[in-house]
């Protein structure tokens, strides 16, 4: 009778003895990660961590500088005629963009796009800033579609994340610092069928202009990031934590 | 053999139940830039979800961020529904890529390994022109 208690209990306790959840983080090993360009490194091309082999090319007439003193770790310093960039195609459908950056510049400035190789003017996509505010802005239905953000542009070099969505039903939408400020109800998708697409940092647009500042762990994804996504990759950054699975049970065996 | 069977039941009840994946605001405060943050543990099946930020009250924490304007014009009651909406959706977030873990361990692909396709051209639009590639290098606009 013991032997046979023993082992009813020995069979709960390996039916009901789990991990806790790990690694539900999103960071760059997302599915829909399309690139991660943490730069912490001083290298050229940049390393795209997701492994899509998405390298950001430093231009070559005016790199962007490697800084020990990015948001996390490194990053890379642009003083208005840098850019990196890489051949990738934006999605069509839900999105998210994020960067960290810190804005020392005084116009329309780019922080990240997609935008056509050759065609500076067709762009899509654009994380930037018109030297007041941040704004998301994505071509739909013929036009331009801006989220603008309610925050103003801080005291000059201070860092703000920021991320750019795109929500299939609700709009497009700029968040900073983690919170969703505005949405565009008319953002529901973005341009996406223009020749030689390259995401592209700090360059001009045609109409925006090159960037100012600092910039560090930029990324795109094919898929809307929800509130709390965003906020765990601003806070805790795009690499992934080593977190170790823990076993619980959580039957007590007396 | 009703050992066996009192086993065999324990395992099939645990195999089909669905699991809860419950979303519990734990604490609100305010981060440096002065944005409200409230902080929410996860479960699945009544186990936490591990999270890269300390640990508040002996749990681990997710947060969302707002700040006053994004509960303009609300009371109480609405904004405690803004709040869980957030919430709701990372519940729901998290049962989606929860599945999409359990079910590609189920996915199997008979007959794949071996299989084969071969082109020798292929199409591209451009300037609203379709021309046909091929391996030989030649290019050729479809009339």
């Amino acid at each position: 009778m013991a032997k046979n208690i023993s082992l009813i209990l020995t069979v709960l306790l390996l039916l009901f003895h789990s991990s806790a959840w790990a690694g539900t983080s999103v960071d760059y090993n997302d599915a829909n990660c399309q690139f991660a360009w943490l730069m912490d490194i001083d290298e050229n091309p940049l390393t795209d961590s997701s492994g899509n082999g998405i390298t950001g090319a430093l231009a070559s007439a005016g790199n962007p500088d490697y800084t020990a003193s990015g948001k996390f770790n490194g990053g890379y310093i642009y003083d208005g005629d840098d850019f990196v960039y890489h051949s990738l195609t934006p999605p069509n459908g839900a999105f998210t963009m994020v960067a960290w950056q810190a804005y020392t510049g005084s116009s329309d400035e780019i922080v990240l796009t997609f935008r056509s190789l050759g065609t500076p003017g067709t762009y899509d996509r654009a994380l930037y800033i018109d030297g007041t505010d941040f704004i998301f802005s994505v071509y739909n239905g013929g036009a331009w579609r801006l989220a603008t953000s309610t925050t103003n542009v801080p005291v000059s070099g201070t860092w703000v994340h920021l991320a750019g969505t795109i929500d299939t039903t609700n709009g497009n939408s700029i968040w900073v610092n983690g919170v969703n400020e505005n949405t565009n109800a008319n953002g529901t998708n973005g341009y996406n069928t223009y020749a030689d697409p390259i995401i592209l940092s700090g360059a001009s647009t045609g109409v925006l202009n090159p960037y100012n500042g600092t910039q560090d762990e930029l990324s795109t994804f094919s898929r809307l990031l929800n509130s709390t996504e965003i906020n765990d990759i601003m806070d805790n950054g795009l690499a992934p934590a080593a977190v170790a699975a823990v076993i619980q049970p959580i039957i007590n065996i007396f | 053999m009703k050992i066996l069977s009192l086993v065999l039941g324990l395992c099939l009840i645990t195999s089909f139940a669905f699991a809860d994946v419950i979303g519990e605001v734990v604490f609100i405060d305010k981060d440096e830039n002065g944005n409200i943050r409230v902080w929410t543990q996860y479960k699945i099946n009544n186990v936490e979800i591990e999270s890269r930020y300390p640990k508040i009250n002996g749990k681990f924490v997710y947060c969302s961020r707002y700040h006053a304007l994004n509960f303009l014009g609300m009371n109480d009651a609405q904004i405690k529904t803004r709040v869980l909406q957030d919430v709701d959706i990372h519940t729901k977030s998290l049962i989606r890529n929860t599945c999409i873990k359990e079910a590609n361990k189920v996915i199997e692909f008979k007959d794949v390994i071996g299989s084969k396709i071969t082109n020798q051209t292929t199409t591209v639009t451009i300037d609203g022109k379709e021309y046909i590639l091929n391996t030989n290098g030649s290019i050729t606009l479809i009339p």
